[in-house]
């Protein structure tokens, strides 16, 4: 009876050890806020933690400075491209049909080996995904953004990537939610991100 | 199938205190009493099916529940994360990867209780089915009044040898069935 109890003491233990442990604020959120049964979304660090632990979507802190910049009219004037250097690092922050403008011009040719214009665009896969577009003065899209998500991503975040050598005139950048994208049934219609702009010459 | 089994017996046995008081164990001090030992009776062929199909079932059931064991263990431990943040990402992969895990344990849990199940039958069946055994006389006087009345000579075949050696004698049995 003893050798009995302590086989299936033992195939229970090992049964218990074959369950898989996942912690709270280990992963982040999938795509659609997918997370494990016992865990939630948190949609402002977008990891997957205890529900309990949940607070409600808010843009973060200055995300919302350049607002309202909903319009080519209204956008958020970055000035002209300066030949090697960076334009923009700029937190923003997208609500239901929100969109962001930027506006920058571009002046003169840069010298160098491969003078262009580099896009970035960064944003959290829990929520909403994004899309960001280069567009020409009279605002006709002239790029849009391509994934260059890391193969070895560990930042939870999607990768949107445009690169071009731009002729002179003025631009501008939209950042809106993707049309047709899965929006948790339009419970997760919102999404933060992180835009940079750069001009490197080579 | 044949089976071929040689039993020694000590000449201990037969003197247990040679050592002390060594006698003529051929002559007037020779013991009378006859050796005996005992044959397991054979279990019919359907028991043997029986008993067989149980026990392998067993050990089969258990090979599963193993393989699934493995399996689970393997998922599990792709997809297990505790303490800091991982960087990794709860996507639909690492999702189903986490179910195949809960569903190979689950798989698991029902073949080693079946597995189970079986050998606690078997074993169960092995008491049951328990033949028992005879008693087998052989020795000098035994000899003349040739025994086994039970068991068939087609079935058991014995053998005694009986080899005197320096301190005493042994008794050698050999048998097949």
């Amino acid at each position: 009876m003893v050798r009995w109890t302590l086989g299936l003491a033992l195939i229970g233990g090992a049964l218990v050890a074959c369950t898989p442990e996942i912690g709270s604020g280990t992963y982040y959120c999938g795509p659609e806020r997918l997370c494990p049964p016992d865990l939630a979304c948190d949609d402002n660090s977008y990891t997957c933690i205890y529900p309990f632990q949940v607070d409600p979507f808010a843009c973060p802190d200055g995300s919302e400075a350049d607002e309202p910049n909903d319009s080519t009219t209204q956008a958020d004037d970055l000035g002209a491209l300066t030949c090697g250097s960076s334009i923009l690092d700029a937190v923003g922050c997208v609500q239901g049909d929100d969109a962001d403008y930027y506006r920058m011009e571009s002046a003169s040719s840069c010298s160098g080996n491969d003078p262009h214009l580099e896009i970035k665009l960064r944003f959290p896969v829990a929520d909403v995904p994004l899309v960001v577009e280069l567009l020409d003065e009279s605002g006709a899209v002239v790029a849009a953004g391509q994934d260059c998500t890391p193969r070895d991503n560990f930042s939870g975040r999607t990768h949107l990537c445009i690169d071009l050598t731009p002729d002179t005139g003025v631009y501008f950048v939209r950042v809106q939610r993707q049309a047709d994208g899965p929006d948790c049934d339009g419970a997760c219609n919102f999404n933060q991100y992180q835009l940079d702009i750069v001009y490197p010459l080579s | 199938m044949k089976q071929l089994v040689s039993a020694m017996v000590v000449a201990a046995l037969l003197a247990p205190a040679a050592s002390a008081s060594a006698g003529d164990y051929f002559g007037k001090d020779a013991p009378s009493d006859q050796i005996t030992y005992r044959v397991d009776n054979p279990r019919t062929t359907r028991q043997r099916i029986v008993l067989g199909v149980l026990f392998g079932g067993a050990a089969l059931a258990g090979g599963i529940g193993l393989a699934f064991h493995l399996d689970s263990r393997s998922k599990s431990d792709d997809v297990t994360e505790t303490g800091e943040l991982s960087g990794r990402t709860y996507d639909q992969a690492v999702d189903a990867t986490r179910r195949g895990a809960l569903r190979s344990r689950t798989r698991a849990i029902v073949a080693y209780g079946l597995g189970g199940a079986l050998a606690a039958a078997g074993v169960v069946a092995l008491v049951l089915t328990d033949p028992g055994s005879r008693q087998v006389k052989v020795g000098r006087k035994q000899q003349e009044t040739v025994p086994s009345p039970i068991v068939p000579v087609s079935l058991l075949d014995v053998q005694p040898v009986l080899v005197r050696g320096g301190a005493g004698v042994q008794l050698r049995g050999t048998w097949s069935f």
